[in-house]
């Protein structure tokens, strides 16, 4: 007998271990109950539907990577703005960029009822069995930063990343006058927005026959990847021109791979998304350009959209944000 | 008996690492020059240290998944005392990252001998604290602009001759590698390690403290964790919370074919050095090649069976020559 | 309580696989504490989302049984995911395509088979290796792209991702029976027969505990050493086949880590990594129990990085409590001095 009741008593122990990951959240989100003061007893969190507010999940690819975080910090801001108005939840796959457990994520939204749902596909195909039973759930989807190929999206709101890449290879071939030898570092093999930024960066090559295109190696889009990606690289080949990364992070690990190889001076570096860090680096002149889409103006954006939305009025279903090329004279 | 076993999965190591240099200097036209050789090696250090970080805990017959999020996690809480702009002295952030990583492998140590979880559950389950753990306390962002003192460590070029660069991991990697060599082998907590993994039973029997080293061998893993994580976040120039998510598949494959076995009490530092090679030669040579990362994957799970299966046919004709003692392969014993 | 009940009520507490009690557990307390969980949308997609593992985790327990692992099964996922997309992709009817598939996750059992049995290279190092070829050729044959379900032309496929059964509940819960968990049911019942009806399950349970009695006993050890690999080879091909129809497309990377997760998992259902103990029915509970965590925090709006925490947490409690619900509190007697 004793067993059992030991065993039960390790078992609460694990019953308390999940509450408290229950009271961690409802510090950690963003519902206006916190600002609520006077909702004593009330169960926080899931249950806020009741009212006028509505509850809007927000979903990212990952809650382990800056650029994500960025959209989450934007859309925490945009749930403190409105608090009154609306709640916001922010969610992420463990697995970053794991498209399987995105779609645990929206089955999640499902059940708990909520009203809108924004969401970055993981993948822009994968998503759309997911989105279609919001859809039938009678859920609002808005799409930021990452387009669905199907199920009844409300709006996008985002870049083109097909544009992404053309334009940035086109900065890129500029700078080097048409021509030169060039490597590409992409994101995760597969991955859609990786897939369609370096069909972009190949359509642009076609205006410019003076570029030869060395190398294009997925890295993941990880730091460490993308130095190991670029060491080879800059190992193989004794003329290299240009390099042109997907996303900063893996920009800022093929700069610490030149820069080991004495080899800034020769290769005209590029990379996309803007934060301290990339600064820092266009200052430095390790890189020469960088792309900005605004990732924080998507979330906000994205979020009073679905907003309008269940407010009745008419959105504008593809909402393309401009991308900026910009180098270190911005910021001066 | 040990430790002939040991000198044959070196020796078999070595020979495989000759043979996949020669192949690749046939079919690979700049492979050989000097200056690709100095990037092989260069990047064959980092990988030995989580090789040999995953040999300690394998010697014992357990196994490190956590390896990767112990430093990411024992680096980004240290990451602000080792930014560029941080007024602390850079040793302070050194000595604790290896501090943290220990207290994490004494955790795995602890779950695996006290609560009798299998080292492959408790290893697991600390991946997943410490990789989240990490997240939590970074918040945002990564620490950017570690300090050239800490930088040169793992990206400091000593000297060049005719196009070899000998570089600071080499050298630093060179010393870890000997003195790792000296606690291994020469000294009685390396005799044990072997011991209490080759046969646990026996070990108590004759009076060692078989849990004890179990203990040890997960605490010197964080350690080297600890180590490991510092050299990739001096060579990267910023302490992510991201640092190594894969890197237990290539620790496990560092020490697979530097010849270590699964249940424990066969497997050398010299082993995991040439294990370390042969990835770093593969990922360089096939590159060279331009063959796509992916295909470098398949390639490498065919070395290791190979290499597996190559060390035990070599040793039981060894066997068969020498020894009339019926010892049973480690590895036929089941992993 | 009279002695004979009491008996029988032990007998069965000790049928029952131990990762039983973590799973009421914490199935009650997420019922209690975390709104909406119980409710029966959840449930479907609890189970559905569940799917993928309790299949993975039950290959991997036939594999622990007889004491050596398959480290492959994430591989196969991918690579035979990958395969099917690729031949429906050039026009192949969709029927032949997922039995080519499945397969073809045989054929890739089978050399793994061959390798740890006819190689002697130990099953750990065999399956790792083996798990990096599948990651190469599914990266291969893919180009390392996403492959996408055509629209049409594929009427198997479209349905199996339908919903067998859907019942509205007066409060506006749907309880919904998919294609997919169908399969995965009528899977694990198959193996669990298969496994309690046949000899198979006898031999299994004899190559783990004393392989050299199980041979001089005449049974053909090295067949059935390679049958299992065939198995979790299959069983892989089946979790490959719902992970298409879930995420409508197959991806080269869909597999990563799922090897690991299915070992915890069978680990936590009470099988012992050295063999010759464990069962089917525990491996699939384990799997719950993973997926109860994570999806019961998450729907609580638990942030990710604190799921990953709270689920490492718990899964070290929950072997805690195996070892207790086992052996009762007996840590400090066994250490020897």
């Amino acid at each position: 007998m004793f067993k059992k009741i030991t065993a039960i008593a390790v078992g609460l122990t694990m019953g308390a271990m999940a509450l408290v990951g229950c009271s961690n959240v409802d510090t950690a989100t963003t519902t206006a109950a916190a600002t609520d003061a006077g909702a004593s007893g009330e169960t926080a969190s899931a249950q806020a539907s009741t009212g006028e507010k509505y509850d809007i999940a927000f979903i990212v690819k990952s809650m382990q990577s800056a650029f994500f975080i960025n959209m989450t910090d934007a859309a925490e801001k945009c749930g403190q703005d409105y608090a009154d108005k609306i709640n916001v939840e922010i969610m992420a796959p463990q697995t970053p960029f794991n498209i399987e457990e995105q779609i645990q994520l929206v089955e999640q939204c499902i059940t708990n009822q909520v009203d809108a749902i924004v969401i970055a596909p993981c993948d822009s195909e994968g998503i759309v069995p997911a989105i279609e039973k919001a859809n039938d759930a009678g859920i609002v989807v808005v799409t930021a930063n990452t387009k669905s190929n199907g199920g009844d999206i409300t709006a996008y709101v985002g870049v083109e990343n097909y544009d992404v890449g053309y334009s940035l290879a086109t900065a890129l071939f500029d700078k080097l006058g048409g021509e030169g030898n060039v490597i590409l570092i992409e994101g995760k093999a597969g991955n859609s927005t990786s897939e369609e930024r370096a069909e972009g960066f190949k359509a642009a090559m076609e205006n410019y026959p003076g570029i030869t295109l060395l190398s294009s190696q997925p890295a993941d889009w990880d730091r460490a990847s993308a130095m190991t990606v670029m060491e080879n690289c800059l190992q193989t080949y004794d003329d290299i021109d240009g390099v042109l990364t997907l996303t900063k992070d893996m920009g800022l690990g093929a700069i610490e791979a030149i820069k080991a190889a004495g080899r800034e001076d020769e290769i005209v570096s590029m990379t996309f998304d803007v934060d301290d860090d990339v600064i820092a680096a266009l200052e430095a002149g390790d890189l020469y350009a960088s792309g900005n889409q605004n990732e924080q103006s998507q979330a906000y954006i994205a979020i009073m959209t679905a907003v309008f939305a269940l407010d009745g009025y008419e959105v504008d279903d593809e909402q393309i944000l401009p991308i900026s090329v910009v180098t270190l004279e911005d910021f001066q | 008996m040990m430790r002939d076993n040991g000198r044959i999965y070196d020796f078999s190591t070595f020979f495989i690492l000759i043979a996949i240099i020669i192949a690749f200097s046939i079919f690979g036209n700049s492979f050989l020059k000097a200056g690709n050789i100095s990037n092989i090696i260069n990047q064959a250090s980092f990988l030995a240290i989580i090789g040999v970080a995953q040999l300690v805990v394998i010697l014992t017959g357990g196994i490190n998944l956590s390896i990767g999020s112990i430093m990411a996690l024992s680096t980004v809480l240290c990451g602000p005392m080792m930014l560029r702009e941080s007024t602390v002295p850079v040793i302070v952030p050194i000595i604790l990252t290896l501090v943290f990583g220990s207290l994490v492998g004494l955790l795995n140590g602890f779950m695996v001998t006290k609560l009798n979880i299998p080292a492959f559950l408790a290893t697991f389950a600390t991946m997943y604290v410490a990789r989240g753990a990490a997240w939590l306390y970074i918040g945002q962002g990564v620490y950017y602009g570690i300090k050239e003192s800490i930088r040169f460590w793992a990206t400091g070029v000593l000297f060049e001759v005719g196009g070899f660069r000998v570089t600071m991991p080499m050298v630093v990697v060179t010393i870890f590698l000997l003195i790792m060599w000296f606690v291994i082998s020469k000294t009685n907590l390396g005799r044990r390690l072997y011991f209490t993994g080759s046969n646990t039973t026996a070990a108590e029997f004759s009076g060692v403290p078989t849990k004890r080293i179990v203990v040890i061998a997960h605490v010197l893993s964080g350690l080297i964790s600890g180590i490991a994580g510092i050299m990739y976040v001096a060579r990267i120039n910023a302490a992510d919370a991201n640092l190594g998510t894969q890197y237990h598949f290539d620790a496990i494959s560092v020490a697979l074919i530097g010849g270590a076995v699964m249940s424990g009490g066969v497997g050398s530092i010299w082993g995991v050095a040439g294990g370390a090679l042969i990835i770093a030669v593969i990922q360089s040579g096939m590159n060279n090649m331009q063959i796509p990362s992916e295909v470098q994957k398949a390639f490498l799970g065919v070395v290791i069976i190979f290499a597996v299966f190559f060390n035990n046919w070599f040793q039981e004709k060894k066997m068969k020559v020498g020894d009339t003692q019926p010892v049973k392969t480690k590895s036929e014993a089941k992993a | 309580m009279n002695k004979a009940s009491k008996r029988s009520l032990r007998e069965l507490v000790r049928l029952l696989p131990n990762s039983t009690y973590i799973f009421v557990v914490l199935f009650i307390a997420f019922v209690v504490f975390i709104p909406n969980f119980g409710s029966a949308t959840n449930i479907s997609s609890l189970i559905g989302q569940a799917a993928i593992l309790m299949i993975l985790s039950s290959a991997m327990s036939v594999a622990i049984i007889t004491g050596g692992i398959d480290l492959s099964v994430g591989g196969i996922v991918s690579l035979v995911g990958v395969v099917m997309a690729q031949l429906v992709g050039h026009g192949m009817n969709d029927v032949m395509s997922i039995l080519l598939g499945l397969a073809f996750g045989c054929l890739f059992g089978l050399v793994n088979g061959i390798v740890v049995v006819k190689l002697k290279v130990a099953p750990f190092i065999a399956t790792f290796g083996m798990q990096g070829v599948a990651y190469g050729l599914a990266n291969t044959l893919s180009d390392s792209r996403a492959l996408y379900m055509p629209d049409e032309g594929v009427p198997v496929i479209k349905a199996l991702q339908t919903n067998l059964l859907e019942w509205m509940f007066p409060s506006g819960n749907i309880l919904t029976i998919s294609v997919q968990v169908l399969i995965t049911i009528v899977s694990l019942t198959l193996l669990i027969l298969f496994f309690k009806k046949t000899v198979f399950g006898t031999y299994i349970y004899a190559l783990g505990g004393n392989r050299e009695a199980a041979k001089l006993s005449n049974i053909r050890t090295d067949k059935w050493n390679i049958m299992v690999y065939v198995i979790t080879g299959l069983l892989a091909s089946v979790a490959a086949l719902l992970m298409l129809l879930r995420i409508n497309s197959a991806q080269p990377t869909s597999g990563d880590g799922l090897e690991f997760q299915a070992v915890v998992a069978a680990v936590l259902g009470g099988n012992y990594l050295a063999g010759g103990k464990g069962s089917i029915p525990g491996a699939i509970l384990g799997a719950l129990v993973v997926y109860t965590v994570r999806n019961g925090l998450s729907l609580a709006g638990v942030n990710a990085n604190m799921i990953m925490v709270v689920l490492g947490i718990v899964l070290v409690l929950g072997m805690v409590m195996n070892e207790v619900a086992v052996r009762g509190l007996s840590f400090g007697d066994r250490r020897k001095k």
